[in-house]
C-alpha cells in the first residue's frame, strides 16, 4: 500500500471481549430474556480486557494468548 | 468453489468501509448487495445438483394437491364447496400456507448455515432471513401463479382479475411471516428447540385453518375459534377474490395489514436486540 509509513490502519482503544456462560440447564432463556430487555448477560466469561494498540502500515503483529483467550477475533 | 465470489467481494467491501468510517448511505448500498447475493445463493443452492431444479418447489404442492383431491372427492367424497370445485377451492389456499410454513421453517434455521461468517464478519444479519424468506416466498407465488393459470385452461372455476386483490394479500402475508421468521431466527440461535416445537404446532395450525375445509362444515358453536384464526381470515379473502371475483375492499384489509407492519417491527426488534450475541452462539 502507498499509505505512507505512519498511516494507523487499525486502532484498538481499550477493547475488550465478554462471553455469556450458561449457567444450568435451560440458562438460554433466562439469557435471551435479560438480551431483551438490554440487560446483557447475567453470567460473563471475560476473556479480553482493554486492549490498546495501534498498527501502522507495514507493522507485523502476532497475537499470543491462552486457548479460549479470543486470539482467533482478532 | 461455485460460492466463494459473493463471499470474498463481501469481506472485501466491508473492511474496506470499516477503514474509510462508512456512513449510513454506503451501508444501506451494501446490505442491498448483500441482500442480493444472499438471496440469489439461496435460490441456486436449495435446488442445486437435482436434475429438475426449480420446478421441485412445484412438485412438493402439486402431489400434496393430487393426494388432498384422492382423499376428499374420491374416498369421503365432501361437497359443499364454494364455487363447486374442490381443486380449485383448495389450491387457492394451499400455497400460501404452505409458502409460510416453509418460509418460517427455513428461515428460522437460515442462521446456522452462515455461522462462519457470522462469527468473522460484521454485517447485519436479519439480512440473511431476509434472502431466505424472500426466496421461499418468491419460488412459490410463481408456482401459485403457474398453477392458477393451468387450472383456469384446466376449466375450473377460477377468476384471474381476483389476483389484483391476491396478490397485496400475498405482500401482508410475505410482512407477517417475515416478523415472525425474525422473532424465530433470533430464538433458535440461542434455544435450538425452536425448530422443533415449529414442525408440530404448523401442522396443527394447518388442520385447524379452513384450507381443506369450508368454514361452513365447522360446528356453529366452534366457528367463532377457527375463523379468528388470522390465517383463515387471509384465505377467506383469497377465495373472496379467486373463485367469487369479489374485489372490494374491507375494513379487515387494513386492520390486516396493521398488524402485519406491527408483527414485522416486532420480530425485528426482538431480533436487533439478540444478534449481537450471536456470533457466539450460532
Amino acid at each position: 500500500m502507498s499509505g505512507g509509513a505512519s498511516a494507523a490502519l487499525l486502532a484498538l482503544d481499550g477493547v475488550g471481549k465478554d462471553y455469556a456462560k450458561i449457567e444450568q440447564r435451560g440458562g438460554e432463556l433466562r439469557l435471551v430474556w435479560d438480551l431483551l430487555w438490554g440487560r446483557g448477560a447475567a453470567h460473563v466469561f471475560r476473556a479480553l480486557e482493554d486492549v490498546s494498540f495501534t498498527l501502522r502500515c507495514g507493522e507485523s503483529l502476532g497475537i499470543v494468548g491462552e486457548n479460549g483467550a479470543a486470539n482467533r477475533r482478532s | 468453489m461455485l460460492f466463494f465470489p459473493p463471499f470474498t467481494v463481501m469481506i472485501q467491501s466491508t473492511s474496506a468501509e470499516h477503514a474509510r468510517g462508512a456512513r449510513a448511505p454506503l451501508a444501506a448500498q451494501r446490505d442491498r448487495a448483500l441482500f442480493v447475493n444472499f438471496w440469489k445463493r439461496e435460490l441456486t443452492t436449495r435446488y442445486l445438483g437435482s436434475i429438475t431444479g426449480l420446478a421441485w418447489a412445484l412438485v412438493h404442492p402439486l402431489a400434496l394437491l393430487a393426494v388432498y383431491h384422492f382423499v376428499f372427492t374420491t374416498v369421503f367424497r365432501t361437497t359443499g364447496f364454494a364455487g363447486g370445485s374442490f381443486l380449485a377451492f383448495v389450491a387457492v389456499a394451499l400455497w400460501p400456507w404452505l409458502s409460510a410454513q416453509e418460509a418460517i421453517q427455513r428461515g428460522t434455521t437460515s442462521l446456522a448455515g452462515y455461522a462462519g461468517l457470522i462469527r468473522k464478519v460484521a454485517f447485519p444479519h436479519e439480512v440473511i432471513v431476509y434472502a431466505s424468506v424472500a426466496a421461499t416466498l418468491v419460488l412459490h407465488l410463481a408456482g401459485y401463479l403457474t398453477v392458477l393459470v393451468v387450472l383456469v385452461l384446466w376449466g375450473e372455476p377460477i377468476r384471474l382479475e381476483g389476483l389484483l386483490l391476491a396478490l397485496p394479500l400475498w405482500l401482508v402475508l410475505a410482512i407477517a411471516v417475515t416478523g415472525l421468521t425474525l422473532f424465530f431466527a433470533a430464538l433458535q440461535v440461542f434455544v435450538r428447540d425452536v425448530e422443533h416445537v415449529l414442525l408440530p404446532v404448523l401442522m396443527i395450525l394447518m388442520y385447524l385453518t379452513p384450507i381443506l375445509y369450508p368454514l361452513t362444515l365447522v360446528p356453529e358453536s366452534l366457528r367463532p375459534w377457527v375463523a379468528g384464526n388470522p390465517f383463515s381470515w387471509l384465505i377467506g379473502r383469497l377465495r373472496d377474490a379467486l373463485l367469487e371475483g369479489k374485489l372490494a375492499l374491507a375494513w379487515s384489509d387494513a386492520v390486516a395489514g396493521i398488524a402485519a407492519v406491527a408483527i414485522f417491527f416486532a420480530g425485528r426488534w426482538v431480533f436487533r436486540r439478540l444478534s449481537p450475541q450471536f456470533e457466539d452462539f450460532v
